[in-house]
């Protein structure tokens, strides 16, 4: 390959890459909004910062974020590394973890309510949404914005870590 | 692994986002793999290798 001829390489795949981590970086800023708010009581948010902040949240986690973990073809070689280093971790953490909740919550729920089984109560504490008229739409809605913002959360650290 | 990217590129005085662009990568993938951060894929390493006219194991060496 002769550099001559590529003085700048191809322009629009560049720009793509670019805007790949932009977007990831804007899904971060909306995963941490995203959360935060619900921890706000309802009053205290005026209507345009949820029309503001809220709605841009929402569609960047909800949308743009999987059409990021999906889009093979805007990502580098550098980017598809962090993506399969992100999968890896996110696969160990969802096999883990949930786990780790059963384990743990035996000993932790014969100490302080001995009374009833533990592994409902685990079962119960994990599966937030069991009493909600919908539980398995929503056990499933709130798992898949877990794992989007999981994603964003674990591709940003390794970029950041990378990057010092 | 370590290599002698950032050297290569110093020598033809291009920037990293030159040198992105000539690898069809972005700025950050070069930073990356000069900085050892990131190993390149084979398609990427050989497209390096061919960019500096050079073979691969004159590029990166996992025994330096």
């Amino acid at each position: 390959m002769n550099p001559a001829e590529h003085p700048r390489g191809n322009a629009r795949k560049s720009s793509r890459y670019r805007i790949y981590f932009w977007l990831m970086d804007a899904c971060f800023v909306a995963g941490v909004i995203l959360p935060g708010g619900t921890f706000v009581p309802e009053e205290w948010v005026a209507e345009w910062a949820f029309w503001l902040l809220g709605v841009p949240a929402l569609i960047l986690v909800g949308g743009v974020t999987p059409f990021l973990i999906t889009a093979r073809f805007m990502r580098d070689d550098y980017a598809e590394g962090i993506w399969q280093r992100s999968v890896a971790i996110l696969t160990l953490v969802m096999v883990i973890v949930p786990a780790v909740f059963l384990i743990v919550g035996w000993p932790i729920y014969l100490l302080v309510e001995p009374s009833r089984s533990p592994i409902y109560k685990t079962y119960y504490e994990f599966y937030v949404f069991i009493d909600t008229p919908n539980p398995v739409r929503d056990t499933l809605m709130m798992a898949w914005l877990v794992f989007n913002l999981s994603f964003v959360a674990i591709f940003q650290f390794l970029r950041w870590r990378d990057s010092r | 692994m370590k290599n002698r990217l950032k050297v290569l590129r110093a020598e033809r005085n291009w920037s990293q986002a030159e040198l992105a662009g000539h690898l069809d990568v972005s700025r950050q993938a070069v930073n990356a793999i000069e900085t050892g951060k990131h190993d390149p894929s084979l398609p990427l390493a050989f497209r390096i290798a061919r960019l500096f006219d050079m073979p691969i194991e004159d590029i990166f060496d996992d025994e330096l």
